[in-house]
């Protein structure tokens, strides 16, 4: 708890002093999660007739977030590695977190109702966000596995090795896992018709490190990747819906 | 001496300035709709949330798609100038949330009639 706090401490600190010397893109950025707009899937030919509800997904998620930071010579140089994974992204206590005062178990099947909205796989979707499915033939029922967001920072963190920005050399990456159970259901006999366990796993490109946050094709690059983990995730099971008969 | 006094009367000062909570306007088509934040409902009209976090809000009316809202919160310029000169006021407005702002500042929702 003492290191974590230190190691928060310190990496606080240093975020603070690189800002200035890498704040390019840091114009304000659109930060929804919804991932429907950012990568438009293909409008299904035939919508199944009815209604589907979307239900607050169920957290099965490791619940801890943690930090360590070491350090080493590489050819006489000092480098300096940060390492940071947050099991709850929304937990994470970065100035700039993009999910702080979100929650996933509320934001995640919100953008999968407005992406199966978007891609036409029922007559109406809808997210059903206090439970009643009333209306609804379908049931959409989910549970988070996995939202996990590993965060490796190495190079800048010293006056020598600061100097790689200089030269344009990024030293970080961040790697975003998926994985959560998708269930479809008959709302009326509660009759399981699909049930699958999605997942995806991205590793962005090298970045600058404090461009984390800020801009990748207009948007902070933590939710950018996230988005599209979680469209890589569940593209497979749409699929698998759309090539059914109707349910 | 003085610098040091001003340097420590200006910390926060955004806090000051503008304080830790942003006006946020929400209308409504229909007019007559709803907003729900944290369990509470609201007319349409001005908000009043938190700088320091997202915010999520869902705008119903009966017989209407029920619509979902992100108020999202950037990082203000001033934070980074209070960054770099300040150290002190940029601490005390990035923890306590008067540092961001919300965005947007503005906006109108539509919803939708559910069609049988």
């Amino acid at each position: 708890m003492k290191r974590n706090m230190k190691n928060r401490l310190f990496k606080e600190a240093i975020l603070l002093l690189i800002v200035p010397f890498l704040m390019q893109g840091c114009a304000s950025t659109s930060r929804d999660i919804s991932y429907h707009d950012l990568f438009p899937s293909k409008k299904s030919a035939s919508a199944h007739p009815g209604a589907v509800a979307v239900t607050r997904f169920t957290d099965k998620r490791p619940s801890e977030n943690d930090s360590t930071i070491a350090s080493s010579f590489v050819l006489l140089l000092p480098l300096l590695y940060y390492h940071e994974r947050q099991e709850k992204p929304e937990l994470g206590d970065d100035p700039e977190n993009p999910f702080s005062g979100m929650s996933l178990t509320e934001e995640i099947p919100l953008a999968i109702s407005n992406a199966m909205k978007d891609r036409g796989l029922f007559n109406r979707v809808y997210y059903a966000r206090d439970g009643k499915v009333s209306g609804a033939q379908w049931v959409l029922e989910g549970e988070l596995i996995h939202t996990r967001i590993t965060m490796r920072y190495q190079g800048y963190l010293l006056p020598l090795t600061a100097l790689w920005w200089i030269f344009g050399l990024p030293g970080a990456n961040a790697t975003i896992e998926n994985e959560l159970t998708l269930t479809l259901k008959d709302a009326k006999t509660d009759q399981v018709v699909l049930q699958r366990t999605v997942t995806s796993s991205i590793k962005t490109p090298m970045f600058y490190l404090y461009t984390y946050y800020n801009g990748e094709q207009g948007r902070d690059r933590a939710t950018y990747y996230f988005a599209k983990s979680l469209n890589e995730a569940t593209k497979p099971f749409f699929d698998e819906i759309e090539g059914m008969k109707s349910p | 001496m003085i610098s040091v006094l001003l340097i420590i009367m200006q910390a926060g000062c955004m806090s000051i300035a503008h304080g830790t909570t942003q006006d946020v306007v929400v209308l409504t088509d229909p007019s007559d709709a709803m907003i729900e934040y944290h369990g509470q409902e609201f007319k349409p009209g001005p908000i009043n949330l938190e700088r320091g976090n997202n915010h999520r809000l869902y705008i119903k009316k009966d017989g209407y798609e029920e619509q979902a809202l992100l108020i999202s919160r950037n990082i203000s310029g001033w934070l980074w100038v209070e960054t770099v000169l300040l150290l002190i006021g940029g601490l005390i407005d990035g923890l306590n949330g008067a540092g961001f702002n919300l965005s947007p500042v503005s906006t109108t929702v539509r919803l939708q009639k559910i069609s049988n």
